[in-house]
């Protein structure tokens, strides 16, 4: 796979870090980019990330999306700190606004994924404690479970119910408002 | 094949994520999934129940504080909390308070607001310059985040003011403590505000009519858009804003008198807009009504329900046919009363039509009833002024 940092020339000249995956591929990306995580920020200011920073936990399929993500959100930093001096305020709301759009946009055709991806975009994103990516998958998933049974989210996610018969009956006397 | 793709279908990716992950999920649901979310496992009960993730989670009513008086134990009055759904479970709260360290000084809690409680503390004496005089001082607490606050003395004195709270966390995380200054004839002349972003007390005078006086016990008071609402003794609901600036005075629909004269509503919030609801001791049915609009006092009937819908699951429901409402669920149609001889907890379903018993708080009780609602973000200093 290409490493990721290669199509973007002006970025090249900034640092670069190596994100290694759990299948050892190596992704070359900015340090403005893996700073989005947490994680990859604090062995950066550490100073343990020469010769690369090794991700055990992430696939190199998930890790390609993780960085597509942070690309996008490092830009959309980067473009505001920019723009705030150059264009007037009204311009800078309009430009602001245009940007904001955007990123809704790309936001939202990044969730189109299957379960089994969102959750391990879920896991990676807690790992590399991005919260921008953590807030936006659990808002997937919340959404999607929101006006739910208990018995449709047992059937979504293969839940054994071990309730017994009695324990149940006793929860939905208790929280009968909730169902209607 | 048909094996194998079975197989496929229980692996199962959510089984991957930790507790915490689940509860980061969770927390973004609104109150009335989570509650139906405990039916789904045990493993997910015990996560939405858990003491440490409430904390994450939205809350909703989670139970009333009341008194008893029992002439024949010590101490004679004592303070209860009840859970009013999870009634086989431990409660959040205790009742007593006791994480204000002189919890023993409270008398009365007067009033709670969106998590927030207010109480009276004993009268103390405080020595000032040249005399001595005896004062209550007022508590502002938070039994979720065992927060509080002692508000500055306000001037009363031993005087038992009629005093409310005034808290909207949804738009802002300060509060404001209303007390009603009244004249020998019991009407109110003005109002000492206390802002907890100034921390003092301002008065400002009335500007109702002369003749508006309130209820001093069993009633409650609401705070909504920005206003207190409380029912006064002449058919009315007066309101005054955070500042003491804006003073409203409505009449209240469905005006009747009976035997002993007029006996205040309930008033409260349905469904994000202020409500009346008549009650009565003398077997009057319930109509809820919404106001449409301050300035014409339009008034619109949501609901009528007949009191022996209300009272025919309570024990002996022909000889004790009386209810009196405690609150309105925030986050459905349900209505919680007390009703009969022996206080039963009830709770009406105003879609369903459907009354049915809670608990039973016992012939004891005193006639107020306090709902709570948790509230989990910190607000307060542990500060005395």
């Amino acid at each position: 796979m290409a490493s990721a940092g290669s199509g973007d020339e002006k970025a090249a000249a900034a640092a670069m870090i190596t994100l290694i995956s759990s299948d050892n591929e190596k992704f070359e990306v900015t340090e403005a980019t893996a700073t989005l995580s947490q994680t990859i920020r604090h062995m950066i200011e550490d100073g343990c990330t020469d010769g690369g920073v090794p991700l055990p936990n992430v696939t190199s399929k998930i890790l390609a999306r993780v960085i597509e993500y942070c690309k996008k959100h490092a830009t959309a930093a980067a473009g505001e700190e920019g723009s705030s001096s150059s264009f007037s305020d009204a311009a800078f709301l309009e430009v602001d606004r245009a940007f904001l759009e955007e990123l809704e946009e790309f936001d939202d055709a990044f969730l189109e994924v299957d379960r089994a991806t969102l959750f391990d975009l879920i896991l990676a994103a807690n790992y590399l404690d991005i919260k921008g990516l953590l807030n936006l998958t659990c808002q997937k998933v919340a959404d999607s479970v929101k006006g739910k049974t208990p018995e449709q989210i047992r059937e979504m996610y293969n839940i054994v119910n071990d309730l017994t018969p009695e324990e149940e009956a006793e929860i939905r006397r208790e929280t009968q408002w909730a169902f209607e | 094949m048909a094996k194998r793709s079975k197989k496929k279908k229980r692996n199962n990716p959510a089984a991957s994520l930790t507790d915490d992950l689940i509860v980061e999920i969770l927390s973004r649901l609104p109150v009335k999934s989570l509650c139906r979310f405990k039916c789904v496992s045990r493993h997910w009960r015990a996560l939405i129940s858990h003491p440490e993730h409430r904390k994450k989670l939205p809350q909703t009513l989670a139970g009333v504080f009341y008194r008893s008086r029992d002439n024949t134990r010590f101490p004679q009055v004592t303070r209860h909390f009840s859970n009013v759904w999870e009634i086989g479970m431990r409660t959040l709260v205790r009742p007593s308070l006791s994480f204000f360290p002189r919890y023993e000084s409270i008398s009365l809690i007067l009033d709670s607001c969106n998590g927030l409680l207010l109480c009276r503390l004993r009268s103390v004496t405080e020595i000032s310059s040249s005399s001595h005089i005896a004062s209550f001082r007022y508590l502002v607490c938070n039994p979720a985040t065992k927060s509080w606050v002692v508000l500055p003395n306000s001037g009363c004195g031993s005087n038992l003011r009629i005093t409310r709270l005034g808290f909207d966390p949804a738009v802002s995380l300060r509060f404001h403590v209303f007390e009603f200054i009244e004249n020998e004839g019991e009407d109110v002349v003005g109002v000492q505000i206390y802002s907890s972003k100034t921390g003092t007390w301002s008065y400002k005078e009335s500007e109702w009519d002369s003749e508006t006086s309130l209820f001093y016990d069993g009633t409650r008071s609401v705070f909504l858009n920005g206003l207190l609402h409380l029912v006064v003794v002449h058919s009315g609901v007066v309101a005054v804003d955070v500042e003491g600036k804006t003073w409203w005075k409505l009449t209240v629909p469905d005006y009747r008198i009976d035997g002993d004269g007029w006996q205040p509503g309930f008033l409260g919030q349905y469904q994000g807009q202020l409500c009346y609801i008549n009650e009565c001791d003398y077997e009057n049915d319930l109509s809820i009504w919404v106001l449409q609009d301050y300035a014409t006092d339009d008034w619109i009937l949501k609901h009528h329900v007949s009191i022996q819908r209300l009272c025919e699951k309570v024990m002996n429901p022909y000889r004790s046919r009386f209810y009196h409402v405690i609150t309105v669920h925030p986050d459905s149609n349900l209505i919680l009363y007390i009703a009969g001889q022996e206080n039963t907890l009830m709770a009406y379903h105003v879609g369903r039509e459907e009354a049915w018993v809670i608990k039973n708080l016992g012939s004891k009780c005193q006639p107020q009833y306090i709902p709570y609602t948790p509230f989990y973000t910190e607000s307060l200093t542990n500060t005395h002024s």
